[in-house]
């Protein structure tokens, strides 16, 4: 049961970053600023989903909406190999930009959403 | 078509296997250090690196690249359970492992994106 609920969750959070992804192409923008906008709103989501104390109260939805949904939405794998090519390409600055952003504003917001749903 | 469903079915696949991994290894250790988390993100940085360099080498198609990398990795690895454990490490008073768990699975993960990349590109180094 919990498995299945992750299984949907994750399905719909891929297909949503996914989509996101061919958005930002379609768009013309780099493919970071989906990542970034991607992870930024999946923290403050998970924060105040964390600060209703959801994995105690509503185990199935959090199993769907936590760690399905945004598990699945939220992704830090290309976030690494995006830093690694910027890197590798030699934009610190660029790197450096993107990377102070993801973890700022995905702290932040995690933080934000946890203490205003206490 | 084809490629949404491979990015919703290794999406899923994904999911279920951070789940099962959490599960089976202490969401945190007696020390409070996200285990499962912390590996997930690296090994799955790694592996992503492996699989954009074998895509670009052997010119894999779309429904492999990005339902094995958008669709699995991308599900399997994540970012917000990431920003709230290290919130959350915070608020237990535990500062610095805070900061080391943050700083760690960044440069591990980038470190293990790069070294991936390197490995199956197929190209030594100072040629590529």
């Amino acid at each position: 049961m919990m498995m299945l609920m992750v299984a949907l969750g994750g399905a719909l959070g891929a297909s949503a970053r996914y989509g996101i992804g061919l958005y930002m192409a379609h768009i013309g923008r780099k493919p970071y600023w989906g990542t970034l906008f991607i992870n930024a709103v999946g923290a403050l989501l998970l924060g105040m989903i964390a600060g209703w104390g959801w994995n105690d109260r509503y185990s199935a939805l959090y199993h769907f909406a936590g760690i399905g949904f945004l598990g699945g939405f939220t992704t830090f794998s290309t976030l690494s190999v995006q830093l690694a090519g910027m890197l590798s390409q030699r934009k610190y600055g660029e790197g450096l930009l993107y990377l102070a952003l993801t973890l700022g504003l995905g702290l932040a917001l995690a933080s934000i959403g946890y203490i205003m749903t206490q | 078509m084809k490629v949404w469903a491979a990015v919703v079915i290794f999406g899923a696949l994904g999911a279920i296997s951070r789940y099962g991994i959490s599960v089976w290894m202490p969401q945190s250790g007696s020390d409070g250090w996200p285990w499962a988390t912390f590996v997930i993100n690296v090994l799955g940085s790694l592996a992503l690196g492996i699989i954009l360099a074998l895509a670009a080498r052997y010119k894999l198609g779309a429904v492999w690249r990005e339902g094995i990398g958008t669709g699995f990795l991308g599900a399997f690895t994540t970012f917000s359970a990431y920003s709230v454990e290290t919130v959350r490490l915070v608020q237990a008073g535990n500062a610095s492992f805070a900061v080391a768990y943050a700083a760690s699975s960044i440069i591990l993960g980038v470190g293990a994106a790069l070294a991936g990349t390197v490995a199956a590109s197929g190209t030594r180094s100072g040629q590529g």
